[in-house]
């Protein structure tokens, strides 16, 4: 049974003409983490900074377990904030740090030495007790901001951008190190981030936002499998899906979606779904993620390689089709293909999804049986 | 004869060295990506190629010329920074003209020429707006533009996509690669990110503590690193690095790590008796299967953090972790038990002090 942690419900935020929160609502379960994702200026920050009480929505209610917190001033909540700038007080001892809003709690000293212990421990930061804080490395700052938060017990732990400063690769080991803590303590974590891949290797659920409203919640899988929206099919995924913008048009018995030279052939696709046509003679969109197009000498399609580009654990392979038209697959790191080679491809017609053009929301086909 | 070397380049500030005996050779019209963690001296490197400090010691060549004393204007480099001075009172027009108003150029040739590059790099739409009004990205266009615009023999840019969202930064760094391959600029690109440099280098210099490690091909650096710092620094997600003990003989390679035993084919020229060693494998090149099979290793899983096409799951087998790339299709759970499959041909063998491969 998941118990709501956290409630959002309805709320609304200007800034002078802007509308940096649109009417957004979600709830984020007990022992989870929740993230809010969306590029900058989306509204994700304001939406955490109304939760911690930082500020105030125009409209709208904001719950912390049975209680309606929206008039509480921040102090009164039991929410912790980690920044951007952890803001760790770098002249005072790690030790120190961690027992910060202890003592402010005036917590009896030996309880206060027992628990800083102890969160020491879980956070790798034993051996650094007694060193000053200013000294250590941004990991390191980081999992003390984390361990001052975690002290005073909060309800709901809240960060905001926490990486944003560290490099590509400290930034995946601490993500690991991050869940990993989150999931030895079991508190709830309400994160922010504009990186996907962050969002996506952190979270339980994800928000994704932009320009103030919330287009999904679902869990990464379900995010990145099944976008409701193109902003979230582009947004969501490294590379990035391939789209493919046209007219529906039926000629000879196939479908093809068509713009200026580009015609792509979906008759295969098409064929499994039930009221295709009334799509024909519409502007959609084709998505289609780069891990299910594949090289494949029989595809129907034909390209030239023009960018290898080295992406994790992989390659994306960006093939022009088309003047106007470039698609990436990936493909394994061994594999051998070099930049001008002709190839030709084919798509993992199961995996395509198609958007609306004017609305940029998922067309819903029925499948025929 | 390499279009710029750089010739056994050192630098210190004070006490500390930045640069240690760096060398290399950049070609006519490649891009060569200087790829390292911050503080590995790649700005240094840069701004000694552009002549804004000179090395401590070593000499830069262009076209076998000696430029290390000549002055930064004078080389005809252009350089964009990661936080490049956009001047914010000027139009986006103004700011690309400016470095050919500093020539006296005349104004119908300026026109023209900062025209043809808006064009080129898709921004002639900011022309007459002022830098507040730019995106992340077409501020670095626009820099970059005006580094373009004077022709300049070779092109540095220093981390230049270092301050744009992670979307951004990965649509520009394909751009950025079609870019050069249209116009063909020589150019030395630093940047932190291991796969950003693997994606525009032509070839790669990994930079790590002032020293370049290793210099090559892109899926040379990847497939075949030659140190156990370049294969971490360039394996994302990270590196399994695990302390072990091996022993070389005819033909084998017998690698103990934990309680698990590994054999591996080598040359059998490879010959050393059981010493310490360090093993490496990437979380890609590990595999696993739900059931029990021979040969395979049981653990748990611990951690599951999903990338998108497949999850990265972190998995306990006694007192070691390894980090596993797992495909969608095989689906599992925190806390299931799996069991591992290791190929040997992807394990890497480093020596402990060296940290250089001996597994080859």
């Amino acid at each position: 049974m998941k118990i709501a942690k956290v409630r959002v419900v309805n709320v609304t935020k200007r800034f002078g003409d802007l509308v940096a929160v649109n009417n957004v609502s979600f709830e984020v379960y007990e022992g989870e983490i929740f993230t809010l994702l969306g590029p900058s200026g989306c509204g994700k920050t304001t939406t955490l900074r109304i939760i911690s009480g930082l500020e105030k929505p125009d409209l709208g209610k904001v719950y912390i377990g049975d209680n309606d917190v929206t008039t509480l001033p921040p102090q009164l909540r039991n929410v912790c904030l980690v920044f951007q700038e952890y803001a760790v007080f770098p002249h005072m001892s790690v030790y120190d740090n961690i027992a910060f809003g202890l003592r402010v709690r005036k917590v009896p000293k030996e309880e206060l030495s027992k628990k800083v212990r102890e969160l020491a421990e879980v956070l790798e930061l034993t051996d650094r007790l007694n060193t000053k804080a200013g000294r250590l490395g941004i990991s390191e700052q980081q999992r003390i901001a984390l361990a001052r938060c975690i002290a005073v017990e909060p309800e709901v732990l809240l960060l905001d951008e926490p990486l944003t400063f560290a490099d590509a690769k400290v930034r995946e080991k601490m993500r690991r190190e991050l869940k990993k803590i989150q999931r030895e303590l079991g508190v709830t974590m309400i994160y922010v981030t504009h990186d996907q891949l962050e969002a996506m290797m952190l979270s339980d659920r994800i928000a994704v936002m932009n320009k103030g409203r919330l287009l999904q919640v679902g869990s990464p899988i379900e995010i990145y499998d099944n976008p409701q929206s193109l902003f979230v099919a582009h947004f969501i995924g490294s590379p990035t899906i391939n789209t493919i913008e046209g007219v529906l048009v039926k000629e000879r018995g196939r479908f093809l979606v068509k713009r200026g030279e580009v015609a792509i052939d979906v008759s295969e696709f098409m064929s499994s779904y039930h009221n295709v046509e009334s799509l024909l003679g519409r502007n959609i969109v084709i998505g289609i993620r780069p891990e299910d197009v594949y090289l494949d000498v029989n595809g129907p399609i034909e390209g030239v390689v023009e960018v290898i580009e080295v992406s994790g654990e992989r390659l994306a392979i960006h093939i022009r089709v088309f003047k106007e038209l470039v698609l990436k697959a990936l493909v394994p790191i061994h594999e051998i293909v070099s930049e001008g080679e002709r190839v030709r491809l084919s798509f993992n017609l199961e995996k395509v999804h198609i958007f609306d053009k004017a609305t940029e929301e998922k067309v819903v086909l029925s499948r025929v049986k | 004869m390499p279009f710029l070397e750089v010739r056994d380049v050192s630098k210190k500030f004070g006490e500390k060295t930045v640069l240690k005996n760096v060398s290399l050779t950049v070609n006519r019209g490649e891009v060569l990506a200087i790829a390292g963690p911050p503080g590995s001296g790649k700005t240094t490197l840069l701004k000694i190629v552009a002549g804004l400090i000179s090395p401590t010691s070593g000499r830069i060549y262009l076209n076998g010329i000696d430029i290390t004393d000549v002055p930064p204007h004078i080389r005809g480099f252009s350089m964009v920074f990661e936080n490049p001075p956009v001047y914010p009172d000027r139009s986006g027009y103004e700011n690309i003209a400016f470095p050919l108003k500093l020539k006296n150029m005349p104004e119908a040739e300026v026109r023209k020429r900062v025209y043809e590059i808006a064009d080129l790099l898709g921004i002639r739409h900011v022309l007459d707006r002022k830098p507040s009004t730019f995106s992340g990205g077409e501020y670095q266009r626009v820099a970059l533009a005006r580094a373009l615009v004077t022709n300049p023999a070779v092109l540095l840019l220093d981390e230049p996509l270092r301050n744009l969202d992670a979307k951004i930064r990965e649509y520009m760094a394909v751009w950025l690669k079609q870019l050069q391959l249209k116009i063909g600029v020589t150019s030395i690109y630093s940047t932190h990110d291991p796969l950003e440099a693997l994606t525009i280098g032509t070839r790669v210099a990994v930079i790590l503590s002032g020293e370049i490690k290793q210099l090559g091909e892109p899926l040379t650096i990847l497939n075949n690193p030659v140190n156990l710092d370049v294969d971490d620094y360039v394996s994302i997600p990270a590196l399994n690095i695990f302390k072990g003990t091996a022993k070389a003989f005819r033909g084998k390679l017998v690698i103990n790590i934990d309680k698990v035993s590994i054999e591996k084919n080598v040359s059998s020229e490879l010959q050393f008796e059981e010493r310490n060693v360090i093993a490496a494998i990437r979380p890609s090149d590990v595999s696993v299967v739900k059931t029990y099979q021979s040969g395979t290793l049981s653990g748990k899983v611990e951690l599951i953090q999903y990338l998108g096409a497949n999850a990265l799951a972190t998995i306990r087998l006694n007192d070691i972790a390894i980090r596993v790339i797992i495909p969608k299709t095989i689906q599992i759970n925190e806390g299931d038990s799996i069991y591992i499959v290791l190929d040997p041909r992807n394990v890497r063998v480093y020596d402990v002090q060296s940290k250089q491969r001996i597994d080859l």
